[in-house]
């Protein structure tokens, strides 16, 4: 067995002597200061309600790891880009699979920041000195509807070449202001300035702002609850512990994906045909 | 109330008159914005309402019949349309399909939509049935399905144990917070 050496002295390892791994914690603590993380946070934030930002922050996680997995398959030629996420779901491993997690984790994101935004609101947590991060979180929530709505034209199907007319439409109701929307702006297909949207300009974005959220969080502390009643003050736990069960909460939500990925697959639509409604491309079955 | 009855008639007139006005009227701006639509498109939308609505003979009909008429033919050989026209009247839709993928430069049934269906589709006979499916049939179907192959079980059974160390954490938490 070895024991630390003091003044030329050797000193038994006692219950006051440090594991190595906690000696490691403790030096990347010193240089990156994580302890900083520790901070008390109400009990009440434990809870599901108060854990809808995180499962969002989780989804958008998650969907950004299996969108870089996606990106490697996805061709964003209007030529193309329909068969080659035809080619994803049919041929390549478990892109099937990937395709609709990333989907289910869209509508779960979705979800989740409606209920966050909910939450939020019913509790009067935007209220005083809170409205600035209420601002932030509803740009947030613009972001991720541009997510939603980029990702919807990536696909190429007809209900995307759909919503690409309704993007072309708002271009035209903006005027000159709308000159993003237009398929004559930037000389390259709008199919191809949408899907750097999606994968190079709104990711960082969305992490900037998420960044700047989650500092205002830590500056104001969460927001009281106002359905507690009790009279004496609530107790507290450390932020590492609220991580330990968002993490809980994060396995919970990814197993329900995978389940759905599994059993309900999203499908891709024929490919797009200009000035075809949906419903000639899928019609109602006759009883 | 019988004074208001009377008021109401000439407007009901009116109103009548204007629909009966309007409906053919609206058919002739139909027929006219058809000609503003380049024939490839046209032929397109024939194909895609041949494929997943073959009972719309009327809408397939005026595309077609859009398409001949178009200013604007590029990319598209009318010979081909007509003929294809023709075909439909005559009552054989399969062969209508067939000369309006043709029309525009695709071999019919055989638009390629993956390398492996692309290998399929040259070691098969040009018209057979075995053949890569066509432009408007490329789509997946979703919904609810069982779990295929060994992929799915595996998947879900990985989903099952992520559930459950989930619930696990979270109890094992609830328990740590009320220490």
């Amino acid at each position: 067995m070895e024991y630390p050496v003091t003044n030329g002295t050797a000193v038994p390892a006692g219950p006051s002597r440090k594991t190595r791994a906690k000696r490691l914690l403790e030096a990347l603590d010193e240089r990156l200061g994580f302890s900083g993380l520790q901070y008390p946070v109400p009990a009440h934030a434990n809870k599901l309600a108060y854990s809808l930002g995180g499962l969002s922050l989780a989804s958008f996680l998650l969907l950004l790891g299996t969108g870089i997995a996606l990106a490697q398959f996805y061709q964003p030629e209007p030529a193309a880009a329909h068969a080659s996420v035809r080619r994803l779901i049919t041929d390549v491993t478990l892109g099937s699979y990937l395709r609709a997690f990333h989907y289910w984790a869209a509508m779960a994101m979705v979800v989740l920041v409606g209920l966050h935004l909910l939450r939020v609101f019913v509790s009067g947590s935007f209220k005083r000195p809170r409205e600035a991060n209420w601002v932030v979180g509803v740009i947030l929530a613009g972001i991720t509807a541009a997510f939603f709505f980029s990702g919807t034209v990536l696909k190429w199907d007809q209900e995307s070449l759909e919503a690409l007319e309704h993007n072309i439409e708002i271009g035209k109701i903006l005027g000159r202001l709308g000159f993003w929307f237009s398929p004559q702006f930037g000389g390259v297909p709008l199919l191809h300035r949408l899907y750097s949207l999606h994968v190079s300009i709104l990711p960082p974005v969305f992490l900037l702002v998420v960044g700047i959220h989650l500092l205002l969080v830590k500056r104001h502390g969460i927001a009281p609850s106002p359905f507690r009643r009790a009279p004496e003050s609530e107790p507290t736990e450390p932020f590492g512990r609220h991580l330990v069960r968002l993490g809980g909460f994060t396995l919970v939500l990814v197993a329900v994906l995978t389940a759905l990925a599994v059993l309900a697959p999203p499908g891709h639509g024929p490919a797009p045909v200009e000035g075809m409604g949906l419903k000639a491309v899928f019609p109602r079955r006759k009883a | 109330m019988k004074g208001m009855g009377k008021m109401r008639k000439p407007w009901l007139i009116v109103a009548l008159a204007g629909l009966v006005w309007f409906v053919p009227f609206s058919a002739a701006l139909a027929h006219e914005e058809n000609e503003k639509v380049p024939a490839r498109t046209l032929v397109q939308q024939a194909i895609a309402l041949l494929g997943g609505q073959p009972d719309q003979v009327e809408a397939i009909e005026e595309k077609i019949r859009g398409a001949l008429e178009a200013d604007n033919a590029e990319g598209v050989d009318l010979a081909l349309v007509k003929e294809a026209y023709t075909a439909f009247q005559g009552g054989d839709p399969h062969r209508a399909r067939d000369l309006l993928e043709e029309s525009i430069g695709l071999k019919p049934h055989q638009v390629v939509v993956s390398p492996k269906a692309e290998l399929r589709a040259t070691a098969t006979p040009e018209g057979s049935a075995e053949a890569a499916p066509a432009l408007h049939e490329a789509g997946v179907g979703g919904g609810l399905r069982a779990p295929r192959g060994l992929a799915g079980p595996m998947l879900l059974g990985l989903a099952g144990a992520m559930a459950l160390l989930g619930v696990v954490v979270l109890r094992r938490e609830r328990r740590w917070s009320t220490r």
